[in-house]
């Protein structure tokens, strides 16, 4: 008898849950990829939480607190940040209002993809363009010589420049992906409420 | 550029507004229609030089917050723990808070769902753990169904106010109030929600016994070396939960610091408990990337829109106005809860979070109210928020995980009790401020 009141709670039956949540909708071969490589950015939270963690231990066993933890730990998530953006956008996870989305008709839905995708490459492309003036600023003098912008601070290093690049390049990706989205909304036709093509032929 | 400065304030925000909902609406997401609207108004404003400048300094500046660190490694934190064992061990363990009583184990529920949300700064995995552990054992029982959802549903948004709440740490750096005191104040008002909550269950099933009947004594019967099992198992996480806060509380370490040895603390424990492998590690990782992709990228948005309406005057515009009403300030603090609530509806925290905070607070200081208060009072109101119909996400998550015959519209029933508790608890704390800042006054 002791055991029927142990709960019937499978491990297997949480994971199948928690894959569910992350359920997702890759539409272009690019967004594909971007959520391959997804799992190798997500390594530099750990990255940044060894760093976080070596530098209490300094601290407080060693005495001796680094010049240099706080910063690189603020840059390591930093790009894990920039890249999100474009990880969420190639799994379609970003949160939207989905009530009029799912209401209309498939074929107003289509135009919908297509307004909201272009919509998404305006902002992405004009983000790309403030971006690439903030990178070649941190990069070059005004009078186009090289020098590598410095974070100031103790440690000064290069680290500004490398954040913005890597913001430029995520943003920059973000921009494909979206015009990719355009094509792919004005190619596929009318679609279902979750993004699944309909077959008009067949009804 | 685009001449919008001829509008003058008042109709530029009101253009605002429609743009945000218009966009919102064809279904566009936040993250875009932030920062989609941040351009607009940036460029339609100011010169191109200007706007650019505006827009990417509040770009960088978001990114490299120090404290922002800390969102990624709370999430892997709860991540790890959602895909442990941990929570059925706790869940277990709590057995002893059940008891003989009528609604015995809606309240072992909550008591769940109070350690849960101390060792998870975000909702989601909570309410889908309850909804795993705790839902089919009561309904099992022959608990009223309605009751069972409620206690599902408002236990597992409880991670909203318990710190380490990312709510909380959102507003922190939105309204530059300092994380410890946040975390400090929100005690008292959680185990006070919390109470409401216990008292409310045991209340009903002493009127009603059939809403919630007790453990019958087989069941209560455990051996002793089960009981001693199951309580080894949850010591270490629970003492990883205290240490994360009381690293937090004693100012040995930065909110940062001491979420980055939460994950090695529950690394640990997971591996103690052999349940630590690759897979359990991957997953984890990808979903942090994907919340924290969320998450930060409707910042960005809403910083560089925030940025643009303010540098436009429309902070002046929003304070002249509110500050020339003729009314008790009190009035003032109440339709701000009101505005939270209907945005609440709409929108997510942290789109609330980043575009009304920055317009509130300063507001709400100039009134000579305390912004940590405030913000006590901002997470509870999110708490209605995961709740509330149409799009409490709460009711989303439990209803992936709960049996087929619970429609949306009972879960949203449900919670209508618990959603009069919260307003009660809201209410509670807005009339009688102590109760959030007595802790951090000591």
């Amino acid at each position: 008898m002791t055991q029927s009141n142990q709960l019937k709670f499978q491990p297997e039956a949480t994971e199948k849950v928690f894959d569910n949540l992350d359920n997702c909708d890759i539409r272009t071969r690019l967004d594909a990829y971007i959520d391959r490589i997804g799992s190798v950015v997500s390594i530099l939270f750990l990255v940044g939480m060894t760093i976080s963690v070596y530098e209490i231990f300094s601290r407080y066993l060693f005495n001796s607190p680094t010049l240099w933890a706080h910063e690189s730990t603020i840059f390591l998530v930093a790009i894990s940040f920039a890249y999100g953006g474009a990880y969420c956008l190639a799994r379609n996870t970003h949160i939207s209002i989905r009530l009029l989305y799912d209401w209309v008709s498939p074929r107003t839905r289509q135009i919908f993809d297509i307004v909201n995708s272009s919509l998404g490459f305006i902002y992405t492309l004009a983000i790309a363009w403030a971006a690439f003036e903030m990178t070649r600023r941190s990069m070059f003098t005004p009078m186009g010589e090289f020098r590598l912008e410095t974070s100031g601070s103790a440690w000064n290093q290069p680290i500004p420049p490398l954040v913005k690049a890597s913001l430029l390049i995520c943003i920059g990706t973000m921009a494909v992906q979206n015009a990719l989205h355009v094509i792919k909304a004005i190619r596929q036709g009318p679609v279902g409420p979750h993004g699944t093509v309909i077959d008009v032929e067949a009804n | 550029m685009l001449g919008l400065e001829s509008l003058g304030i008042e109709w530029a925000s009101l253009l605002l507004i429609l743009t945000i909902f218009g966009l919102l609406l064809i279904g566009l997401p936040l993250a875009f229609v932030t920062g989609l609207t941040a351009m607009i108004f940036a460029f339609g404003w100011f010169n191109p030089m200007v706007a650019t400048h505006l827009v990417t300094s509040r770009v960088y500046g978001f990114l490299n917050e120090y404290v922002l660190v800390a969102i990624p490694m709370f999430v892997l934190m709860a991540s790890l723990l959602d895909r442990s064992g941990i929570a059925r061990d706790l869940y277990n363990t709590m057995r002893l808070f059940a008891g003989r009583l009528p609604g015995g184990v809606a309240v072992q529920t909550l008591v769940v769902a109070l350690f849960l949300a101390a060792m998870s700064g975000i909702i989601g995995g909570e309410i889908v753990l309850l909804g795993l552990l705790a839902l089919p054992q009561m309904l099992r029982m022959g608990y009223d169904k309605k009751l069972a959802i409620g206690t599902v549903c408002a236990g597992g948004s409880l991670g909203t106010m318990v710190p380490p709440s990312i709510v909380l740490i959102i507003y922190g750096l939105t309204a530059n109030q300092s994380i410890n005191d946040l975390f400090l104040a929100t005690i008292i008002p959680a185990f006070l929600l919390g109470s409401l909550y216990i008292t409310y269950i045991l209340v009903k099933c002493r009127l009603d016994p059939s809403l919630g009947p007790p453990l019958s004594a087989e069941e209560l019967e455990i051996p002793l070396s089960e009981k001693l099992r199951s309580a080894k198992s949850v010591i270490l996480p629970v003492l990883v939960a205290a240490m994360v806060l009381g690293s937090i509380y004693a100012g040995i370490a930065s909110v940062t610091e001491a979420a980055s040895m939460g994950v090695v603390g529950v690394l640990l424990s997971t591996w103690l408990r052999k349940e630590l492998n690759w897979k359990m590690m991957y997953q984890s990782l990808r979903q942090t990337l994907n919340t924290v992709g969320m998450i930060i990228w409707i910042g960005l948005g809403a910083n560089a829109l925030v940025g643009a309406y303010n540098l436009m005057g429309g902070n002046r515009f929003v304070e002249g106005a509110i500050l020339g009403l003729d009314v008790a300030p009190i009035v003032i603090i109440l339709v701000m809860m009101f505005i939270m609530l209907i945005l609440g509806l709409f929108m997510d925290w942290i789109g609330i979070a980043l575009l009304a905070m920055p317009i509130f607070v300063p507001i709400v200081i100039k009134l000579g109210y305390d912004p940590i208060w405030f913000g006590i009072l901002f997470s509870m109101n999110m708490q209605v928020s995961y709740l509330s119909p149409p799009f409490g996400p709460a009711a989303f998550y439990l209803k992936s995980v709960a049996p087929p015959d619970i429609s949306l519209g009972l879960i949203y029933r449900s919670m209508l009790p618990f959603i009069a508790l919260q307003i009660v608890a809201l209410m509670l704390v807005l009339f009688f401020p102590q109760i959030a800042l007595w802790l951090p006054g000591l």
